[in-house]
């Protein structure tokens, strides 16, 4: 217990490192670079392999992308959710690809794959970061 | 009826179908889907909730086995509002 605590204060104590802003900030443009950088190259290779998957499936399902907005809250989570998948929301912003299509059922599943990848990968950047501020291993 | 059937086995076995602009669009029946989904974020769910390998294995299986057991439990329970 007095362990546990001590290792959390000393934890908390941890100054900003250069890889605690770099490995999230990689991990987030690109699903599992920031797990890469760190060495951890099989993590990040199935961070990277899933994630990008499930993005590029919801894209093929003609998944709707949400840009930033204002409006309704559904539309407001839907792009924080988006925005998770860093590098590949932009890639699909500038390409104007995501504009789904009403005609396909499948469309709505799309759309939710899109933002469940970016959901996960905010999950995976948390993880880089807490390896590395030598929280997990 | 016999059309009407048939139309639904097309429709639940065509893996892809092309639009007017010539888009190709994956299509995925509802089970299918979850099967991938569950798949891909039982993956993320095991690297990013344990500590070591056999750990990750393990709960990655465990989230699976219940994302798919959810699909059932909730499947069949429509079933039966549905009657």
């Amino acid at each position: 217990m007095a362990n546990s605590t001590a290792e959390k204060a000393k934890i908390d104590a941890a100054p900003v490192s250069m890889m605690s802003v770099l490995a999230p900030a990689l991990g987030w443009l690109i699903p599992g670079a920031g797990h890469m950088i760190q060495k951890r190259w099989i993590r990040g290779a199935l961070l990277f392999i899933s994630i990008v998957t499930m993005f590029l499936l919801g894209l093929a399902m003609q998944g709707r992308i949400y840009k930033a907005n204002g409006g309704d809250i559904l539309d407001i989570l839907g792009f924080v959710g988006d925005v998770g998948s860093g590098g590949l929301y932009l890639l699909t912003l500038a390409n104007d690809w995501g504009q789904g299509a009403i005609a396909f059922a499948t469309a709505d599943y799309g759309t939710k794959f899109m933002i469940v990848a970016g959901l996960l990968n905010f999950i995976s950047v948390a993880d880089a970061y807490h390896i590395a501020i030598g929280k997990k291993q | 009826m016999g059309k009407s059937n048939n139309a639904n086995r097309d429709s639940r076995t065509r893996d892809s179908e092309t639009d007017s602009s010539g888009t190709n669009t994956l299509i995925l029946n509802h089970f299918s889907a979850a099967v991938v989904f569950a798949f891909f974020a039982s993956i993320v769910f095991g690297i990013t909730h344990r500590d070591n390998t056999r750990d990750m294995v393990r709960y990655g299986l465990y989230c699976f086995v219940m994302f798919l057991g959810g699909v059932f439990v909730a499947g069949w329970a429509m079933w039966l509002l549905r009657r």
